[in-house]
Protein backbone atom coordinates (compact mmCIF):
# COMPACT_ATOMS: atom_id res chain seq x y z
CA UNK A 1 0.00 0.00 0.00
CA UNK A 2 0.91 3.59 -0.68
CA UNK A 3 1.84 5.10 2.71
CA UNK A 4 1.96 8.95 1.03
CA UNK A 5 0.08 9.79 -2.28
CA UNK A 6 -1.54 12.66 -4.16
CA UNK A 7 -4.44 12.60 -6.37
CA UNK A 8 -5.34 15.06 -8.58
CA UNK A 9 -4.26 17.55 -6.81
CA UNK A 10 -5.43 21.69 -6.96
CA UNK A 11 -4.17 24.52 -5.03
CA UNK A 12 -5.14 27.70 -5.67
CA UNK A 13 -4.07 30.65 -3.10
CA UNK A 14 -5.49 34.10 -3.25
CA UNK A 15 -6.70 33.55 -6.44
CA UNK A 16 -3.63 32.44 -8.09
CA UNK A 17 -3.66 28.54 -8.82
CA UNK A 18 0.04 27.08 -7.49
CA UNK A 19 -0.49 23.50 -8.08
CA UNK A 20 -2.50 21.55 -11.09
CA UNK A 21 -3.72 18.44 -10.96
CA UNK A 22 -0.28 16.97 -8.94
CA UNK A 23 -0.43 13.39 -8.96
CA UNK A 24 2.26 10.82 -6.89
CA UNK A 25 3.27 8.23 -4.54
CA UNK A 26 5.53 7.82 -2.04
CA UNK A 27 6.42 3.91 -0.98
CA UNK A 28 8.73 3.43 1.80
CA UNK A 29 12.11 2.56 1.15
CA UNK A 30 12.53 5.25 -1.42
CA UNK A 31 13.62 8.58 -0.96
CA UNK A 32 11.93 10.81 -3.76
CA UNK A 33 13.27 14.55 -4.14
CA UNK A 34 10.93 17.34 -5.66
CA UNK A 35 12.79 19.80 -7.33
CA UNK A 36 12.32 22.57 -9.95
CA UNK A 37 12.59 26.13 -10.14
CA UNK A 38 11.27 29.36 -7.95
CA UNK A 39 7.80 29.31 -7.66
CA UNK A 40 7.16 25.82 -8.83
CA UNK A 41 5.03 24.94 -6.54
CA UNK A 42 7.02 21.96 -4.24
CA UNK A 43 6.37 24.23 -1.19
CA UNK A 44 2.89 24.10 -1.50
CA UNK A 45 2.81 20.41 -2.65
CA UNK A 46 5.19 19.37 0.21
CA UNK A 47 2.17 21.41 2.94
CA UNK A 48 -0.22 19.67 1.14
CA UNK A 49 1.45 15.93 1.78
CA UNK A 50 1.83 17.49 5.48
CA UNK A 51 -1.67 18.09 5.59
CA UNK A 52 -1.05 21.80 6.34
CA UNK A 53 -2.31 23.02 2.98
CA UNK A 54 -5.91 21.77 1.83
CA UNK A 55 -6.14 21.09 -1.84
CA UNK A 56 -8.79 23.53 -3.31
CA UNK A 57 -9.48 19.47 -5.41
CA UNK A 58 -8.03 16.16 -5.71
CA UNK A 59 -7.08 14.13 -2.50
CA UNK A 60 -4.00 13.50 -0.59
CA UNK A 61 -3.50 10.49 1.19
CA UNK A 62 -1.55 9.78 4.40
CA UNK A 63 -1.91 5.89 5.47
CA UNK A 64 -5.28 6.00 4.96
CA UNK A 65 -6.17 9.42 5.96
CA UNK A 66 -6.83 12.99 4.64
CA UNK A 67 -3.88 14.55 6.90
CA UNK A 68 -5.48 17.74 6.79
CA UNK A 69 -8.74 16.38 7.98
CA UNK A 70 -7.04 14.99 11.19
CA UNK A 71 -6.10 17.08 14.60
CA UNK A 72 -3.15 19.19 15.06
CA UNK A 73 -1.78 15.85 17.38
CA UNK A 74 -3.12 13.09 15.54
CA UNK A 75 -1.13 15.40 12.34
CA UNK A 76 2.29 15.40 14.29
CA UNK A 77 1.76 11.66 15.18
CA UNK A 78 1.30 10.80 11.28
CA UNK A 79 3.99 12.85 10.06
CA UNK A 80 7.29 14.90 10.83
CA UNK A 81 7.81 18.41 8.75
CA UNK A 82 10.34 20.20 8.62
CA UNK A 83 9.55 23.67 6.80
CA UNK A 84 12.01 26.16 5.07
CA UNK A 85 12.51 28.35 8.15
CA UNK A 86 12.09 28.11 12.10
CA UNK A 87 12.36 31.05 14.43
CA UNK A 88 15.79 33.21 14.73
CA UNK A 89 14.89 34.14 18.78
CA UNK A 90 14.47 30.69 20.47
CA UNK A 91 15.51 31.45 24.13
CA UNK A 92 15.72 27.21 24.59
CA UNK A 93 18.94 25.01 24.56
CA UNK A 94 19.66 22.86 21.68
CA UNK A 95 19.45 19.73 23.89
CA UNK A 96 15.64 21.24 25.03
CA UNK A 97 14.38 22.26 21.77
CA UNK A 98 15.05 18.95 19.84
CA UNK A 99 13.34 17.32 22.86
CA UNK A 100 10.17 19.51 21.53
CA UNK A 101 10.14 16.61 18.72
CA UNK A 102 9.14 13.87 21.87
CA UNK A 103 6.50 16.20 23.37
CA UNK A 104 3.84 14.05 22.22
CA UNK A 105 5.26 10.59 22.20
CA UNK A 106 4.51 7.72 23.91
CA UNK A 107 8.02 6.79 25.07
CA UNK A 108 9.47 6.66 28.76
CA UNK A 109 11.88 9.17 29.84
CA UNK A 110 15.09 6.96 29.18
CA UNK A 111 13.46 5.98 25.69
CA UNK A 112 12.78 9.96 24.62
CA UNK A 113 16.45 10.70 26.30
CA UNK A 114 17.90 7.93 23.94
CA UNK A 115 15.74 9.04 21.30
CA UNK A 116 17.30 12.49 21.54
CA UNK A 117 21.22 11.95 22.28
CA UNK A 118 20.50 9.78 18.94
CA UNK A 119 19.03 12.76 17.18
CA UNK A 120 21.93 15.16 18.14
CA UNK A 121 24.50 12.82 17.30
CA UNK A 122 22.80 11.54 13.72
CA UNK A 123 22.80 15.64 12.68
CA UNK A 124 26.42 16.42 14.42
CA UNK A 125 25.04 19.07 16.75
CA UNK A 126 25.59 16.94 20.19
CA UNK A 127 28.60 19.09 20.82
CA UNK A 128 25.89 22.54 20.50
CA UNK A 129 23.50 20.44 23.07
CA UNK A 130 23.76 23.45 25.97
CA UNK A 131 24.10 26.40 23.52
CA UNK A 132 20.98 28.66 23.32
CA UNK A 133 19.38 27.83 19.75
CA UNK A 134 19.30 31.99 19.13
CA UNK A 135 22.92 32.15 19.69
CA UNK A 136 23.76 29.87 16.90
CA UNK A 137 24.98 30.34 12.93
CA UNK A 138 21.61 29.43 10.39
CA UNK A 139 23.18 26.28 9.77
CA UNK A 140 23.55 25.06 13.11
CA UNK A 141 20.32 26.21 13.74
CA UNK A 142 19.10 24.50 10.40
CA UNK A 143 20.90 21.03 11.58
CA UNK A 144 19.32 21.43 15.26
CA UNK A 145 15.83 21.42 13.44
CA UNK A 146 16.18 18.67 11.65
CA UNK A 147 17.38 16.47 14.63
CA UNK A 148 14.35 17.83 16.00
CA UNK A 149 11.91 16.58 13.47
CA UNK A 150 14.54 12.78 13.87
CA UNK A 151 13.43 12.80 17.04
CA UNK A 152 9.75 12.68 16.15
CA UNK A 153 10.09 9.26 15.23
CA UNK A 154 7.22 8.77 12.99
CA UNK A 155 8.29 7.07 10.22
CA UNK A 156 7.01 9.98 7.56
CA UNK A 157 9.22 12.73 6.84
CA UNK A 158 8.51 15.72 4.78
CA UNK A 159 11.11 17.99 4.33
CA UNK A 160 11.23 21.33 2.61
CA UNK A 161 14.93 22.45 1.82
CA UNK A 162 16.18 20.96 4.18
CA UNK A 163 19.67 21.75 2.78
CA UNK A 164 18.82 25.60 2.99
CA UNK A 165 21.84 27.49 5.00
CA UNK A 166 23.92 24.05 5.23
CA UNK A 167 27.88 23.65 3.97
CA UNK A 168 28.90 21.23 1.58
CA UNK A 169 29.28 18.36 4.02
CA UNK A 170 26.47 19.11 6.06
CA UNK A 171 24.09 19.37 3.04
CA UNK A 172 25.55 15.93 2.16
CA UNK A 173 24.55 14.50 5.53
CA UNK A 174 21.34 15.68 5.92
CA UNK A 175 20.50 14.07 2.40
CA UNK A 176 22.51 10.72 3.22
CA UNK A 177 20.63 10.71 6.72
CA UNK A 178 17.76 11.23 4.80
CA UNK A 179 18.16 8.31 2.52
CA UNK A 180 19.08 6.35 4.93
CA UNK A 181 15.76 6.59 6.45
CA UNK A 182 14.11 6.36 3.23
CA UNK A 183 16.20 2.26 3.13
CA UNK A 184 15.52 1.45 6.71
CA UNK A 185 11.93 1.87 5.73
CA UNK A 186 10.51 5.47 6.03
CA UNK A 187 8.72 7.48 4.18
CA UNK A 188 10.59 10.21 3.02
CA UNK A 189 10.46 13.10 0.98
CA UNK A 190 12.14 16.41 0.49
CA UNK A 191 12.43 19.21 -1.97
CA UNK A 192 15.58 21.16 -2.80
CA UNK A 193 17.32 23.27 -4.90
CA UNK A 194 20.67 21.01 -5.16
CA UNK A 195 20.07 19.15 -8.30
CA UNK A 196 24.00 17.45 -7.50
CA UNK A 197 22.52 15.91 -4.30
CA UNK A 198 18.81 14.81 -5.57
CA UNK A 199 21.17 12.98 -8.25
CA UNK A 200 23.67 11.66 -5.42
CA UNK A 201 20.89 10.47 -2.50
CA UNK A 202 17.38 10.38 -4.08
CA UNK A 203 16.00 7.12 -5.55
CA UNK A 204 13.33 9.02 -7.51
CA UNK A 205 13.05 12.77 -8.75
CA UNK A 206 10.20 14.88 -9.34
CA UNK A 207 10.60 18.15 -11.42
CA UNK A 208 7.84 20.70 -10.88
CA UNK A 209 7.43 23.56 -13.35
CA UNK A 210 3.91 26.00 -13.19
CA UNK A 211 2.71 23.99 -10.78
CA UNK A 212 3.07 20.78 -12.56
CA UNK A 213 4.68 17.17 -12.57
CA UNK A 214 7.24 17.87 -15.65
CA UNK A 215 8.88 15.15 -15.45
CA UNK A 216 9.47 11.87 -13.00
CA UNK A 217 11.67 9.28 -12.53
CA UNK A 218 15.40 8.13 -11.58
CA UNK A 219 18.04 10.76 -11.95
CA UNK A 220 19.80 9.71 -14.65
CA UNK A 221 16.14 9.87 -16.54
CA UNK A 222 15.32 12.70 -16.14
CA UNK A 223 18.17 15.03 -15.55
CA UNK A 224 19.15 15.57 -19.13
CA UNK A 225 20.62 18.74 -20.24
CA UNK A 226 17.41 19.18 -22.62
CA UNK A 227 14.68 19.41 -19.90
CA UNK A 228 16.82 21.26 -17.44
CA UNK A 229 18.01 24.05 -19.70
CA UNK A 230 13.97 24.69 -20.49
CA UNK A 231 12.36 23.97 -16.85
CA UNK A 232 15.09 26.53 -15.49
CA UNK A 233 15.14 28.54 -18.26
CA UNK A 234 19.07 28.62 -18.72
CA UNK A 235 22.29 26.58 -20.14
CA UNK A 236 22.11 23.54 -17.91
CA UNK A 237 25.27 21.17 -19.05
CA UNK A 238 24.88 17.47 -17.48
CA UNK A 239 27.81 15.33 -17.33
CA UNK A 240 28.65 11.95 -15.81
CA UNK A 241 29.90 11.50 -12.22
CA UNK A 242 33.50 9.49 -12.46
CA UNK A 243 32.64 7.42 -9.59
CA UNK A 244 29.27 5.87 -10.36
CA UNK A 245 28.08 7.74 -13.23
CA UNK A 246 25.12 9.54 -11.88
CA UNK A 247 24.82 13.32 -13.49
CA UNK A 248 26.18 16.12 -12.83
CA UNK A 249 24.44 19.73 -13.04
CA UNK A 250 26.17 22.63 -13.81
CA UNK A 251 25.69 25.77 -15.44
CA UNK B 1 36.66 28.52 24.73
CA UNK B 2 34.27 29.74 27.13
CA UNK B 3 30.73 31.06 26.07
CA UNK B 4 29.23 34.06 26.97
CA UNK B 5 26.88 32.87 29.46
CA UNK B 6 24.11 34.14 27.76
CA UNK B 7 24.80 31.72 25.01
CA UNK B 8 24.62 28.34 27.35
CA UNK B 9 21.81 27.31 29.15
CA UNK B 10 21.70 28.46 32.54
CA UNK B 11 21.41 25.52 35.81
CA UNK B 12 18.53 24.00 35.98
CA UNK B 13 16.46 24.16 39.43
CA UNK B 14 14.07 21.47 40.30
CA UNK B 15 10.03 22.11 40.82
CA UNK B 16 10.72 21.57 44.17
CA UNK B 17 13.28 23.76 45.03
CA UNK B 18 11.41 26.64 43.40
CA UNK B 19 8.84 25.48 45.78
CA UNK B 20 10.62 25.48 48.95
CA UNK B 21 12.31 28.78 48.36
CA UNK B 22 9.67 30.16 47.12
CA UNK B 23 7.09 29.41 50.01
CA UNK B 24 10.23 30.22 52.75
CA UNK B 25 9.98 33.82 50.81
CA UNK B 26 6.40 34.09 50.95
CA UNK B 27 6.25 33.21 54.95
CA UNK B 28 9.33 35.82 55.41
CA UNK B 29 7.65 38.62 53.97
CA UNK B 30 4.11 38.31 54.81
CA UNK B 31 5.51 37.78 58.70
CA UNK B 32 7.41 41.19 58.23
CA UNK B 33 4.02 42.78 55.87
CA UNK B 34 1.50 42.11 58.83
CA UNK B 35 3.38 43.93 61.29
CA UNK B 36 3.85 46.84 58.85
CA UNK B 37 1.41 50.05 59.50
CA UNK B 38 0.64 52.90 61.80
CA UNK B 39 0.91 50.53 64.55
CA UNK B 40 4.26 48.42 63.93
CA UNK B 41 3.78 44.56 65.31
CA UNK B 42 6.64 42.83 65.86
CA UNK B 43 7.14 39.17 63.88
CA UNK B 44 7.15 37.18 67.23
CA UNK B 45 3.90 39.14 68.10
CA UNK B 46 2.46 38.30 65.12
CA UNK B 47 3.79 34.26 65.42
CA UNK B 48 2.05 34.67 68.98
CA UNK B 49 -1.28 35.98 67.84
CA UNK B 50 -1.30 33.55 65.00
CA UNK B 51 0.11 30.45 67.47
CA UNK B 52 -3.43 31.89 69.49
CA UNK B 53 -5.68 31.76 66.32
CA UNK B 54 -4.80 28.85 64.36
CA UNK B 55 -2.86 26.44 66.79
CA UNK B 56 -5.21 25.47 70.18
CA UNK B 57 -2.36 26.69 72.42
CA UNK B 58 -3.31 29.30 73.75
CA UNK B 59 -1.09 32.11 74.02
CA UNK B 60 -1.22 35.51 75.75
CA UNK B 61 -1.63 38.56 73.41
CA UNK B 62 -2.76 41.72 73.77
CA UNK B 63 -6.20 42.01 72.27
CA UNK B 64 -5.10 45.30 69.86
CA UNK B 65 -3.00 43.21 67.83
CA UNK B 66 -5.05 40.38 67.71
CA UNK B 67 -7.32 42.48 65.91
CA UNK B 68 -4.98 44.59 63.71
CA UNK B 69 -3.16 41.05 62.67
CA UNK B 70 -6.90 38.85 62.72
CA UNK B 71 -9.14 41.59 61.31
CA UNK B 72 -7.07 43.82 59.46
CA UNK B 73 -3.76 43.02 58.27
CA UNK B 74 -3.20 39.08 57.78
CA UNK B 75 -6.35 39.63 55.49
CA UNK B 76 -4.98 41.94 53.03
CA UNK B 77 -1.31 40.25 52.80
CA UNK B 78 -3.35 37.25 52.12
CA UNK B 79 -4.98 39.37 49.06
CA UNK B 80 -2.08 40.25 48.30
CA UNK B 81 -0.61 37.13 47.91
CA UNK B 82 -3.46 36.14 45.64
CA UNK B 83 -3.24 38.55 43.52
CA UNK B 84 0.21 38.96 43.47
CA UNK B 85 0.57 35.37 42.12
CA UNK B 86 -2.35 35.08 39.72
CA UNK B 87 -0.55 38.72 38.13
CA UNK B 88 2.60 37.17 38.60
CA UNK B 89 1.67 33.71 36.32
CA UNK B 90 -0.68 35.53 34.17
CA UNK B 91 3.04 38.12 33.22
CA UNK B 92 4.65 34.87 32.41
CA UNK B 93 2.11 33.45 30.34
CA UNK B 94 1.52 36.58 28.42
CA UNK B 95 5.24 37.11 27.57
CA UNK B 96 5.30 32.92 27.12
CA UNK B 97 2.18 32.90 24.55
CA UNK B 98 3.34 36.29 22.54
CA UNK B 99 7.40 35.82 22.90
CA UNK B 100 7.00 39.66 24.12
CA UNK B 101 9.09 39.98 27.93
CA UNK B 102 6.98 43.27 28.04
CA UNK B 103 4.14 41.83 28.15
CA UNK B 104 1.41 42.84 31.11
CA UNK B 105 -1.81 42.03 32.46
CA UNK B 106 -1.99 45.78 32.62
CA UNK B 107 0.26 46.89 29.96
CA UNK B 108 -1.79 44.25 27.18
CA UNK B 109 -5.30 45.60 28.84
CA UNK B 110 -6.16 42.48 30.80
CA UNK B 111 -6.72 44.83 34.15
CA UNK B 112 -8.46 47.48 32.82
CA UNK B 113 -11.08 45.11 30.51
CA UNK B 114 -11.41 43.18 34.32
CA UNK B 115 -11.78 46.33 35.90
CA UNK B 116 -15.46 46.59 33.84
CA UNK B 117 -16.84 43.08 35.61
CA UNK B 118 -15.21 44.20 39.45
CA UNK B 119 -17.38 47.72 38.97
CA UNK B 120 -20.54 45.66 38.15
CA UNK B 121 -19.93 42.86 40.29
CA UNK B 122 -19.76 45.53 43.00
CA UNK B 123 -22.56 47.96 42.42
CA UNK B 124 -25.39 44.75 41.25
CA UNK B 125 -24.12 41.93 43.18
CA UNK B 126 -23.25 43.81 46.84
CA UNK B 127 -26.49 43.15 48.34
CA UNK B 128 -25.74 39.28 48.00
CA UNK B 129 -21.56 39.05 48.05
CA UNK B 130 -20.65 42.59 49.63
CA UNK B 131 -17.06 43.18 48.28
CA UNK B 132 -16.26 39.48 46.99
CA UNK B 133 -18.99 40.58 44.37
CA UNK B 134 -15.82 42.76 42.89
CA UNK B 135 -13.87 39.77 42.94
CA UNK B 136 -16.21 37.12 41.27
CA UNK B 137 -17.51 40.03 38.77
CA UNK B 138 -13.71 40.90 37.96
CA UNK B 139 -12.85 36.73 37.69
CA UNK B 140 -15.69 36.45 35.16
CA UNK B 141 -14.74 39.49 32.96
CA UNK B 142 -11.21 38.97 32.98
CA UNK B 143 -11.38 35.27 31.59
CA UNK B 144 -14.24 36.63 28.80
CA UNK B 145 -11.93 39.79 28.09
CA UNK B 146 -9.19 37.27 27.49
CA UNK B 147 -10.59 37.05 24.20
CA UNK B 148 -10.26 40.69 23.43
CA UNK B 149 -5.95 40.88 23.92
CA UNK B 150 -5.86 37.54 21.55
CA UNK B 151 -7.47 39.90 18.95
CA UNK B 152 -5.22 42.63 19.90
CA UNK B 153 -2.32 40.25 19.50
CA UNK B 154 -3.46 38.73 16.15
CA UNK B 155 -3.89 42.11 14.89
CA UNK B 156 -0.44 43.21 15.76
CA UNK B 157 0.84 40.97 13.23
CA UNK B 158 3.61 39.67 15.04
CA UNK B 159 4.90 43.30 16.54
CA UNK B 160 5.51 43.17 20.04
CA UNK B 161 5.64 47.01 20.15
CA UNK B 162 2.54 47.57 18.45
CA UNK B 163 0.90 44.82 20.48
CA UNK B 164 1.97 47.17 23.79
CA UNK B 165 1.11 49.99 22.31
CA UNK B 166 -2.62 49.21 21.62
CA UNK B 167 -2.78 47.43 24.73
CA UNK B 168 -2.14 50.58 26.42
CA UNK B 169 -4.37 53.10 24.27
CA UNK B 170 -7.12 50.22 25.00
CA UNK B 171 -6.64 49.74 28.67
CA UNK B 172 -6.35 53.40 29.21
CA UNK B 173 -9.35 54.15 28.00
CA UNK B 174 -11.30 51.69 29.56
CA UNK B 175 -9.54 52.28 32.51
CA UNK B 176 -11.13 56.07 32.36
CA UNK B 177 -14.40 54.57 31.25
CA UNK B 178 -14.83 52.56 34.62
CA UNK B 179 -13.47 55.57 36.57
CA UNK B 180 -16.18 57.94 35.28
CA UNK B 181 -18.75 55.25 36.02
CA UNK B 182 -17.35 54.79 39.21
CA UNK B 183 -18.08 58.26 40.21
CA UNK B 184 -21.23 58.55 37.97
CA UNK B 185 -22.75 55.90 40.03
CA UNK B 186 -22.00 58.10 42.92
CA UNK B 187 -22.18 54.56 45.37
CA UNK B 188 -20.45 54.75 48.94
CA UNK B 189 -20.10 50.61 48.01
CA UNK B 190 -17.91 51.48 45.00
CA UNK B 191 -14.26 51.81 45.61
CA UNK B 192 -12.72 55.63 44.93
CA UNK B 193 -10.98 56.87 41.81
CA UNK B 194 -7.37 55.85 42.70
CA UNK B 195 -8.59 51.92 43.03
CA UNK B 196 -8.98 52.37 39.67
CA UNK B 197 -5.79 53.67 37.83
CA UNK B 198 -3.42 52.87 41.24
CA UNK B 199 -4.44 50.06 43.23
CA UNK B 200 -5.47 49.63 46.71
CA UNK B 201 -5.40 46.64 49.19
CA UNK B 202 -7.37 48.72 52.35
CA UNK B 203 -10.54 47.17 51.61
CA UNK B 204 -9.54 43.67 51.64
CA UNK B 205 -11.30 41.06 53.52
CA UNK B 206 -11.25 37.54 54.63
CA UNK B 207 -13.90 37.24 51.96
CA UNK B 208 -11.83 38.81 48.74
CA UNK B 209 -8.53 37.00 49.69
CA UNK B 210 -9.92 33.82 49.65
CA UNK B 211 -11.88 34.47 46.52
CA UNK B 212 -8.30 35.66 45.29
CA UNK B 213 -6.30 32.93 46.18
CA UNK B 214 -8.99 30.86 45.11
CA UNK B 215 -9.01 32.17 41.89
CA UNK B 216 -5.09 32.50 41.38
CA UNK B 217 -4.85 28.69 42.73
CA UNK B 218 -7.13 27.74 39.68
CA UNK B 219 -5.41 29.94 36.97
CA UNK B 220 -2.16 28.30 37.86
CA UNK B 221 -3.98 24.52 38.04
CA UNK B 222 -5.26 24.86 34.53
CA UNK B 223 -1.59 26.79 33.00
CA UNK B 224 0.63 24.67 34.50
CA UNK B 225 -0.45 21.66 32.24
CA UNK B 226 -0.03 23.27 28.96
CA UNK B 227 3.43 24.55 30.26
CA UNK B 228 5.29 22.36 27.63
CA UNK B 229 3.42 23.29 24.76
CA UNK B 230 4.18 27.21 25.70
CA UNK B 231 7.89 26.30 25.71
CA UNK B 232 7.02 24.37 22.14
CA UNK B 233 5.55 27.81 20.67
CA UNK B 234 8.79 29.61 21.34
CA UNK B 235 9.50 27.62 17.57
CA UNK B 236 6.81 30.29 16.22
CA UNK B 237 3.08 29.40 15.41
CA UNK B 238 4.40 27.44 12.39
CA UNK B 239 6.71 25.15 13.37
CA UNK B 240 4.53 24.59 17.00
CA UNK B 241 1.50 23.36 14.78
CA UNK B 242 3.69 21.34 13.19
CA UNK B 243 4.67 19.60 16.24
CA UNK B 244 1.53 19.02 17.31
CA UNK B 245 0.29 21.84 19.26
CA UNK B 246 -2.99 23.42 18.99
CA UNK B 247 -1.64 26.98 19.14
CA UNK B 248 -5.00 28.42 18.78
CA UNK B 249 -6.71 26.11 21.65
CA UNK B 250 -3.50 26.08 23.78
CA UNK B 251 -3.46 30.24 23.52
CA UNK B 252 -7.53 30.61 24.35
CA UNK B 253 -7.29 28.26 27.37
CA UNK B 254 -4.37 29.88 29.00
CA UNK B 255 -5.37 33.30 28.25
CA UNK B 256 -8.54 32.71 30.01
CA UNK B 257 -7.17 31.04 32.76
CA UNK B 258 -4.81 33.95 33.36
CA UNK B 259 -7.63 36.57 32.77
CA UNK B 260 -9.80 34.89 35.14
CA UNK B 261 -6.47 35.17 37.81
CA UNK B 262 -6.33 38.85 36.91
CA UNK B 263 -9.69 39.90 37.04
CA UNK B 264 -10.04 38.66 40.53
CA UNK B 265 -6.52 40.29 41.39
CA UNK B 266 -8.41 43.43 40.08
CA UNK B 267 -11.24 42.85 42.17
CA UNK B 268 -9.32 42.37 44.99
CA UNK B 269 -6.66 45.08 44.94
CA UNK B 270 -7.45 47.34 42.14
CA UNK B 271 -5.74 47.73 38.77
CA UNK B 272 -1.91 47.27 39.85
CA UNK B 273 0.69 47.95 37.11
CA UNK B 274 4.08 46.02 36.05
CA UNK B 275 3.62 42.94 39.20
CA UNK B 276 3.07 40.63 35.88
CA UNK B 277 6.19 42.14 33.84
CA UNK B 278 8.53 41.85 37.01
CA UNK B 279 7.69 38.62 38.41
CA UNK B 280 7.41 36.77 34.72
CA UNK B 281 10.61 38.33 33.79
CA UNK B 282 12.47 37.84 36.83
CA UNK B 283 11.70 34.40 36.88
CA UNK B 284 12.46 33.25 33.30
CA UNK B 285 16.03 35.13 34.47
CA UNK B 286 16.18 32.97 37.28
CA UNK B 287 15.00 29.26 36.35
CA UNK B 288 15.59 29.55 32.81
CA UNK B 289 12.64 29.85 30.21
CA UNK B 290 11.00 26.25 30.60
CA UNK B 291 7.29 27.11 31.49
CA UNK B 292 6.71 24.51 33.85
CA UNK B 293 9.32 26.22 36.33
CA UNK B 294 9.12 29.50 34.91
CA UNK B 295 5.62 29.69 35.78
CA UNK B 296 5.53 28.39 39.71
CA UNK B 297 8.17 30.80 40.29
CA UNK B 298 6.37 33.89 38.77
CA UNK B 299 3.77 33.01 41.08
CA UNK B 300 5.97 33.06 44.11
CA UNK B 301 7.76 36.28 42.38
CA UNK B 302 4.48 38.15 41.94
CA UNK B 303 2.76 37.38 45.26
CA UNK B 304 6.28 38.23 46.95
CA UNK B 305 6.15 41.59 44.98
CA UNK B 306 3.02 42.50 45.92
CA UNK B 307 3.00 41.98 49.50
CA UNK B 308 6.35 43.29 49.79
CA UNK B 309 5.22 46.82 47.49
CA UNK B 310 1.67 46.67 49.98
CA UNK B 311 3.78 47.27 52.91
CA UNK B 312 6.30 49.50 51.64
CA UNK B 313 2.97 51.96 51.05
CA UNK B 314 1.90 51.81 54.39
CA UNK B 315 5.93 52.31 55.37
CA UNK B 316 6.25 55.45 53.21
CA UNK B 317 2.83 56.99 53.66
CA UNK B 318 2.41 56.38 57.38
CA UNK B 319 -1.56 57.34 58.22
CA UNK B 320 -2.08 58.12 54.42
CA UNK B 321 -0.66 55.25 52.92
CA UNK B 322 0.94 55.30 49.21
CA UNK B 323 -1.41 53.26 47.18
CA UNK B 324 -0.15 49.79 45.87
CA UNK B 325 -0.23 50.40 42.35
CA UNK B 326 2.16 53.60 42.59
CA UNK B 327 4.80 51.46 44.32
CA UNK B 328 4.54 48.72 41.78
CA UNK B 329 5.03 51.54 39.39
CA UNK B 330 8.10 52.97 41.00
CA UNK B 331 9.84 49.88 40.78
CA UNK B 332 8.31 48.53 36.99
CA UNK B 333 8.80 52.00 35.26
CA UNK B 334 11.70 51.92 35.26
CA UNK B 335 12.17 48.53 34.91
CA UNK B 336 10.48 48.67 31.27
CA UNK B 337 12.40 51.25 30.28
CA UNK B 338 15.79 48.84 31.68
CA UNK B 339 13.89 45.77 29.65
CA UNK B 340 12.96 47.79 26.18
CA UNK B 341 16.60 49.44 26.15
CA UNK B 342 19.25 47.00 27.27
CA UNK B 343 17.47 43.78 26.87
CA UNK B 344 17.21 41.51 23.33
CA UNK B 345 13.32 41.24 23.18
CA UNK B 346 13.91 37.49 23.91
CA UNK B 347 10.93 36.21 26.59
Amino acid sequence: MTALSADSVVVELGGVRVLTGVSLDVNAGKLIAVVGPNGAGKTTLLGCLAGEIRPSSGAVDLGGSDPAALSVPDRARARAYLVQSDRRDVPYDVDSVVGFGTHLSVLNAIERRNLVDQSLRTMQVGHLADRIVSSLSGGERRRVAIARILAQDNGVLILDEPTDSLDLAHADLVMAVASTRAHAGDVVVTSSHDLNLAAKHADRVIVLRAGRIEAEGTAREVFTEALLSDVYECNVSVMEHPDDGRPVIFV
Amino acid sequence: MTQASSEVKRREYSTGAIVGVGVLSVLAVSLIAVGVGTITISPLDTIEVLTNRMLPIDVATSDIADSIIWNIRLPRVLAALGAGAALGVAGAVLQGLFRNPVADPYLVGLSSVSSIGVLLGLWLGWAVLGPVGGVLGGAVLGAIGSGIVLVLARNSEGDPSRFILVGVGFGLGVSAVVAAAAIAIHDPRIPELSFWFMGSLAASTWGTALWACIFAAITVAVVLPLASRVDVMSLGTASATHLGVDVNRVATVALAAAGLGVGAAVGAAGVVAFVGLIAGNTARSIVGPHHRRALVAAAFAGAVLLVAADAAGRLIGGRFEVPVGLVTAAVGGPYLVWLVTRRKMNP
